[in-house]
């Protein structure tokens, strides 16, 4: 028996690498678990309802007019309460804007400081090079990546309620739909 | 039998080990999310706006560039793709070279992965020829029992695709490919500017 042990250890080793493969494993419905009863998946802030955001000297005047709507957005109609910081150290967001190329996005957002299921700091990234966007586009996308900071994932198809958590920028909408509230409501 | 013993299992492990691959190399946990260009109705109109689709192999992922500076910047993942067989458009090489950052959020390119991609030439002046999957629904791979999975996208028409074989797909894209010449569907435009 002591002389399986070997190889018994290195089948549970082998077995935990590979069941810890990301590979060819779907991702759960994208929108409906990413916040809300628990917060199960990664697009979560947690440390309260107010988060801090700070704007790098990359983001133009003109982005932060439109980024500053849709934080209004966010906290007029939602739980949130955000409030601008002078120091990337002192926030909870922080926004970068540069000419990243055709890399297919326009705005992305990126957990730089992970603790289970909680992202304690988002950097959140503007594309120049896509573009030119109007000053309600920017809005959409600031409250796109805003909303995905709060843990609002995406949806695949144009909603009835229109919302700038809407897939793709085929569709510029700047506020969040009654679903996304809900969800922000219910877990701020 | 008892030194057997432990050389199977040290091979074991070695096997095991011998199955990582490195990953991109970036300064950021796995969360990444972006708000695409674009978010495709129907496979016609992926294939519409894709410039080159083909079954290809991953033989190499490496750091790529990076692009921005101090916490602005971004670090892609450069991928070597084999050209085993092109479904759509036209390329002279055996293989291509991807860039990757963002759009394959669910599963940044393994050496192996093997499936059917749907590419874009960057043209973004910013460094050699490089391409990217056109956006997070461009890319369904062989789960290795020769049926095809989506793992970035749970959109209705890339879920119905999830299961067909590799010539399947190649059908469905053929069929597309017939109503892009023929000028019935258009590649997607992103409206910026407008609106």
């Amino acid at each position: 028996m002591a002389r399986r042990a070997p190889i018994a250890l290195a089948l549970v080793f082998v077995s935990s690498f590979v069941v810890s493969i990301p590979a060819i494993t779907a991702q759960a419905n994208p929108f409906g678990p990413a916040i809300g009863g628990g917060c199960a998946e990664d697009w979560c802030y947690n440390e309260n309802n107010h988060p801090r955001i700070w704007y790098a000297n990359s983001v133009t005047q003109a982005w932060i007019t439109s980024l500053e709507n849709a934080r209004f957005e966010l906290n007029v109609t939602t739980d949130i309460n955000s409030t601008t910081v002078a120091a990337h150290d002192n926030s909870d967001w922080s926004n970068y804007l540069a000419n990243y190329g055709n890399t297919g996005w326009a705005g992305i957002t990126n957990c730089m400081d992970r603790n289970g299921d909680i992202c304690r700091h988002w950097h959140l990234r503007y594309n120049t090079y896509q573009g030119p966007f109007t000053s309600l586009q920017k809005q959409t996308i600031g409250c796109h990546e805003f909303g995905h900071s709060v843990g609002l994932f995406h949806y695949g198809t144009h909603q009835t309620n229109p919302s700038c958590m809407e897939e793709g920028i085929m569709h510029f909408h700047q506020q969040y739909n009654p679903h996304d509230k809900s969800h922000i409501n219910g877990y701020y | 039998m008892e030194r057997a013993t432990w050389f199977a299992a040290i091979l074991l492990l070695a096997v095991a080990s011998s199955c990582t691959t490195s990953h991109p190399s970036t300064n950021e946990s796995s969360s990444v999310i972006p708000m695409q260009l674009f978010y495709f109705s129907s496979l016609p109109e992926m294939v519409a706006t894709s410039d080159l689709v083909i079954e290809g192999t991953v033989k190499s992922v490496e750091p790529g560039r990076v692009v921005g500076e101090g916490d602005a910047a971004i670090q892609f993942g450069q991928v070597t793709l084999s050209v085993n067989r092109v479904l759509f458009g036209k390329t002279e090489f055996s293989s291509v070279v991807l860039e990757e950052f963002g759009l394959e959020s669910g599963h940044p390119s393994q050496v192996g992965d093997h499936g059917v991609y749907f590419l874009t030439q960057k043209n973004d002046g910013q460094g050699p020829q490089f391409f990217r999957i056109v956006n997070s629904q461009g890319r369904f791979l062989d789960d290795g029992d020769s049926k095809l999975i989506a793992i970035d996208d749970q959109s209705v028409w890339v879920k119905l695709i999830e299961g067909m074989s590799l010539s399947e797909l190649q059908a469905e894209v053929d069929v597309a490919a017939t109503a892009v010449r023929q000028g019935r569907v258009e590649p997607a435009k992103p409206n910026f500017g407008q609106g």
